[in-house]
């Protein structure tokens, strides 16, 4: 056995130690990096809104729930449909996730006057017409009203549920989780290069053992995002006002697709590095004893 | 001997094989390491990912109009079965939306679609029995709820004594009426569970103007189990033919 044999079979452990390494810290750069999107602006959350139509759906959700209060309150639903119009909801939830994403504890406060102006008008007729004395129970049935369609299209038009989310705590973590997942995907993209470099410096035939971590990392992130969108387990959601499921689900999807690319990626890296490094290996384990043939005959 | 030792040199330290095989290791390897690392959090996140993800029934689309993940399903109901009948039987927990019985009251003509759920979508087509009650037939307080400007409009009506009848696909179960009770909105209490057999029928109080913070409705105590014996072999068989 000669001294680079010797070498190789004292390096090896260390070798599939570093590709160990370096399969999760390119999982948590794919991870962390998609979590970074995700967390640190809201152009995603923004364009599925527009993607999915959600204002429209809102829109048909506040016309289906206002019709069916119809029998409760007896106010005509047109008495608030008139006044919030598709642009405005659009508007609204634009609106709600800037701020949310600004200052994780504050939501907006959406201008109701219209809305208000509108109740009360209804309201002032139907006395008028029935004589009725505007007393303390007209009043408070007014206000009552007034509140209970605030809430109801304040809460359709929060179709991220973040209201919910900021009054359990979670939005919050999760906004001051940002400089965290930005450090960890830093350091991931750190210790990446670092193993690479470190692999470099081991020499031997670097393609083959970045091309089994590149592959490695590939494959576990393409399998469990093919799993999770062929068993269409993100349609089994459980929201089902319409606009929200559409965005929730239609976030999760472009996450999952986004991660399967990336994953599909290295993959592909992984294999063709594996390709050049079993090939460079074979051309040179081939080649020598030709050479050595060709030296033997002089 | 120089050459020899470089030729020994630049040969490949691995096998073809190992050489093939070593980035599955590295895969298997890895996953094994992940599926370790993740046990534990997934033990305690698996609760509310279930309930997250819970609606196997996905997207379907109901008279051209996408329902965005709700199905309502009607179910052809047997309301004048007269086979065979059994004390005890199973008890099917349908997918929700699913209409899952029919109510009949006919002191006060209620003939309503009972459906498994709840929410604008299903009240609109009748009543809808809370997943996190008892099903009919099972132990436990089954709670039912409804308009009171449509189906459930004469449910004030109803008197001690009146018998109600939930038909669904596996038996029949009549309840006598037996309290009448009204409630606020926030107060919860009468629609948790409880150790006997009982069906919790309520809406809203009828108001002019504003909606109602009180609730009306009825206690009523289960008085017959008829389980029936036809429909359960058929569904034992297909769940069995599922499975």
């Amino acid at each position: 056995m000669n001294k680079n044999q010797n070498n190789h079979i004292h390096f090896f452990p260390l070798r599939l130690l570093f590709c160990l390494l370096l399969t999760f810290t390119l999982l948590g750069s794919v991870l962390c990096g998609t979590a970074v999107y995700l967390v640190q602006s809201p152009p995603l959350l923004l364009s599925q809104i527009e993607k999915q139509d959600a204002a429209q759906k809102t829109y048909e959700s506040l016309s289906q729930k206002f019709n069916t209060q119809y029998n409760t309150t007896a106010v005509p639903p047109e008495v608030y449909l008139d006044v919030i119009t598709i642009s405005w909801i659009d508007d609204t939830m634009t609106q709600w996730i800037k701020c949310a994403y600004d200052d994780p504890k504050s939501s907006p406060s959406p201008e109701y006057s219209a809305l208000e102006d509108a109740i009360n008008t209804y309201f002032e007729d139907f006395a008028e017409e029935n004589n009725y004395e505007k007393d303390e129970t007209y009043v408070n049935k007014l206000s009552e009203i007034t509140e209970n369609a605030e809430s109801t299209i304040t809460t359709a038009c929060d179709i991220y549920h973040i209201q919910t989310m900021q009054s359990a705590g979670i939005w919050n973590k999760i906004m001051t989780h940002q400089t965290l997942f930005v450090i960890t995907f830093i350091v991931c993209l750190i210790l990446s290069i670092g193993l690479l470099l470190m692999l470099f410096f081991l020499q031997q035939n670097v393609s083959y053992w970045m091309g089994c971590s590149f592959f490695a990392s590939g494959v576990l992130l393409t399998v469990p995002m093919i799993v999770v969108l062929c068993t269409k387990v993100i349609k089994r959601f459980v929201l089902k006002e319409a606009a929200t499921y559409a965005v929730f689900t239609g976030t999760m999807t472009y996450l999952a697709k986004f991660i399967l690319i990336c994953g599909a990626c290295l993959s592909i890296i992984g294999l063709l590095l594996l390709c050049i490094g079993i090939i460079s290996w074979k051309r040179k384990s081939s080649v020598i004893p030709k050479r050595n043939k060709q030296y033997e005959k002089y | 001997m120089k050459d020899t030792e470089n030729h020994s040199a630049s040969k490949s330290p691995l096998p073809m094989v190992i050489q093939i095989l070593l980035p599955i290791f590295l895969v298997i390897l890895c996953a094994g390491i992940l599926v370790l690392c993740f046990i534990r959090p997934y033990e305690v996140a698996k609760t509310y990912l279930h309930i997250a993800f819970m609606d196997s029934t996905g997207t379907s689309t109901i008279s051209g109009t996408t329902t965005a993940g709700l199905n309502i399903i009607e179910t052809d109901i047997d309301t004048n079965y007269t086979g065979e009948t059994n004390n005890e039987g199973t008890v099917i927990i349908p997918d929700y939306g699913t209409q899952c019985a029919i109510l009949e009251a006919e002191s006060i003509g209620l003939y309503v679609p009972v459906y498994w759920g709840g929410g604008s979508e299903l009240l609109e087509q009748g009543a809808c029995i809370t997943p996190a009650s008892a099903a009919f037939g099972s132990t436990g307080n089954s709670v039912v709820s409804g308009h009171v400007n449509t189906f459930f409009h004469d449910l004030d009506q109803l008197e001690v004594g009146d018998i109600i009848t939930a038909y669904t696909t596996y038996g029949k179960f009549t309840y006598e009426v037996t309290e009448r009770i009204s409630f606020a909105s926030s107060n919860k209490s009468y629609l948790k569970q409880t150790d006997d057999d009982r069906l919790t029928i309520y809406t809203c109080d009828m108001q002019l103007l504003g909606s109602s913070s009180t609730r009306v409705g009825t206690i009523c105590t289960l008085t017959s189990k008829e389980f029936y014996e036809t429909d359960t072999e058929i569904t034992d068989n297909e769940e069995e033919s599922t499975t």
